[in-house]
């Protein structure tokens, strides 16, 4: 047999019929993107993947009200470093970093957040076309059994406590769950068949927020935003900002329960907020002509980006006391801690003296930081051709 | 996803998927599971879509996973179970007469995985050596030789029946 009758043969060779569904595949998709990737996809313009989530509310005044009490005046600092062209200095500042160990077989490991005090990280792995969520202790990983057939973490607290989103095996029905001393609670949603995206969120209050569309829409129509309070396993709906007439998407909540995301109209980020719970907040600012959407929150900063029309994002860290905002000329931000210190995927930390580099593990790899503890512990990944593997930084 | 953006992902995935469910099919040799990887495979890229669908070599890109989700298979605990303990059958050496699918994916599954991948990225999906050596991450030159292996292997196995589109019937792609 020479290649031509290899050819010829397997182009004739028949498959039986495939049992594959579209629609399966679309909504198992939706499922596994992550804030990470959410935060890849924004390519030119501030239009996220699976993100503008619709809260509908009456339209009212427009109320720039301060989201934490002794907030500063809103005519911010804008620091433009990247108008100036001015980059971050470097600061001496050592990163040692290591490989996060997976469970036995698991394949596809991401990780999706580190709880403020670094003790406590949270991924999960691929299952075929599910996930299976991993919470590790210490550095050492477990699987966590939450009683459904595919699961993601998107968020563990300092208690060590997890929320989620699982979905059923064909994942026509997803839920929010929350997990607590060894056990997931189910958290009641909405009459209907509701998609969550793109992770659920939680505080060290055991607050848990999630956006939320109907089953079959996409771009976040007919969208809300849900909230659980501490122990309650019934939904409420999130109002928008005060005074803002477009839809919103929610991407974190501090401690204190203050709110970040951003609004968006057509399924593009317009600006980027933070409000409490019942609605009161503020926009933050960002430099005139551009877009804005807040993808982190904690303490007193939030991270994110901002948009010119048909560029690329670009990093924005607010301090959300103040009002001001520091720009730089890099990606934008995934994750931010209690002391400002931002990362974005290029195995950077952004600290407000300056800005530190994570090695990689091995000569050659890429390295990708995600998300950052208040201790400076950083996780995310490293990669080598097509291969990437969890990987954690103390810095 | 904005939704002109995944009704691009769906037009890609549909006029692609019965030509990734045979290269699966071929690859595993079984319908299951083969809609499994094609799962998978489309979920990861459907994932990533934002990414991929601006790559300069798409089809690589998604034959690459395709064949890491028919490689990772091996180390799953499903894999383990049911692969170890059911051996593929070998057909006769002596001539077999190649009669249908039947025969093709028998003798494929007697073909080690990293030449039945090489063989079926080069012959069935078509891709250059460099692309097959892009996708499985590793040199032109282990394409070249786990090709021949794998050529070698698949005509022993299949008895050194020259095989014709005509003796295995015609296709249709669905």
């Amino acid at each position: 047999m020479n290649e031509d009758d290899a050819r010829e043969l397997l182009h004739a060779t028949a498959a039986p019929v495939s049992g594959v569904d579209l629609e399966t595949v679309v909504r198992a998709g939706r499922r596994r993107r992550t804030r990470r990737r959410v935060a890849e996809a924004c390519g030119g313009v501030a239009v996220i993947a699976a993100v503008a989530a619709a809260v509908t509310v009456p339209a009212a005044v427009r109320d720039h009200a301060p989201a934490t009490p002794g907030a500063a005046d809103p005519a911010a600092v804008i620091e433009q470093a990247a108008a100036s062209g001015a980059s971050p200095s470097p600061v001496a500042v050592t990163c040692q970093g290591r490989e996060l160990a997976v469970p036995s077989g698991a394949q596809g490991v991401t990780v999706t957040a580190i709880d403020p005090s670094g003790r406590y990280v949270a991924g999960w792995s691929v299952h075929g076309s599910g996930s299976l969520p991993i919470l590790w202790t210490d550095g050492v990983p477990a699987r966590l059994d939450v009683g459904a057939p595919s699961a993601e973490i998107g968020a563990v607290n300092r208690s060590g406590a997890a929320a989620g989103v699982a979905s059923s095996a064909d994942f026509a029905t997803e839920w929010v769950f929350r997990y607590e001393h060894g056990h997931a609670t189910k958290l009641n949603g909405l009459p209907g068949r509701w998609h969550y995206y793109p992770q659920a969120y939680l505080n060290d209050a055991g607050y848990v927020l999630v956006n939320a569309e109907p089953q079959g829409n996409s771009g976040g129509v007919g969208g809300v935003t849900l909230l659980w309070r501490p122990g309650s396993t019934t939904a409420e709906k999130l109002p928008l900002p005060t005074g803002t007439k477009n839809s919103a998407g929610i991407f974190g909540i501090t401690d204190d329960n203050t709110i970040a995301g951003g609004t968006y109209a057509d399924g593009a980020g317009r600006d980027a907020y933070v409000w409490d719970v019942q609605g009161h907040g503020r926009k933050l600012d960002a430099p005139q002509g551009t877009t804005a959407v807040a993808y982190a929150v904690r303490g007193d900063w939030a991270t994110g980006g901002v948009w010119r029309a048909g560029h690329d994002g670009t990093l924005a860290v607010w301090n959300i006391r103040t009002g001001a905002v520091r720009v730089l000329p890099q990606e934008i931000g995934t994750d931010v801690n209690a002391l400002g210190a931002a990362v974005n995927r290029t195995g950077k930390v952004f600290r407000p003296d300056g800005v530190a580099t994570l090695p990689p593990l091995a000569k050659g790899q890429s390295v990708h930081g995600a998300f950052i503890a208040d201790t400076g512990t950083v996780v995310g990944d490293v990669s080598s051709g097509h291969t990437s593997i969890p990987a954690i930084w103390t810095c | 996803m904005r939704a002109d953006v995944e009704r691009e992902f769906v037009e890609y995935v549909t006029g692609r998927m019965p030509r990734l469910h045979r290269a699966a099919y071929l690859l595993c040799g079984d319908a299951t599971r083969a809609d499994d990887i094609v799962q998978a495979t489309l979920v990861s890229l459907y994932a990533k879509w934002g990414r991929a669908r601006g790559a300069d070599n798409i089809e690589g890109y998604v034959h690459r996973i395709l064949v890491r989700r028919f490689l990772d298979e091996r180390r799953s605990a499903w894999a383990r179970v049911v692969l170890s303990d059911s051996l593929p059958e070998r057909p006769d050496p002596a001539g077999t007469p190649v009669e249908d699918r039947d025969a093709v994916v028998t003798a494929l599954r007697g073909v080690p995985r990293g030449q039945r991948a090489v063989v079926v990225l080069r012959f069935l999906c078509d891709l250059s050596v460099e692309e097959t050596a892009e996708a499985l991450g590793c040199s032109t030159g282990n394409v070249k030789s786990q090709s021949a292996r794998g050529l070698a292997t698949l005509r022993e196995l299949m008895g050194g029946v020259p095989v014709t589109a005509a003796r295995v019937g015609k296709v249709e792609e669905r």
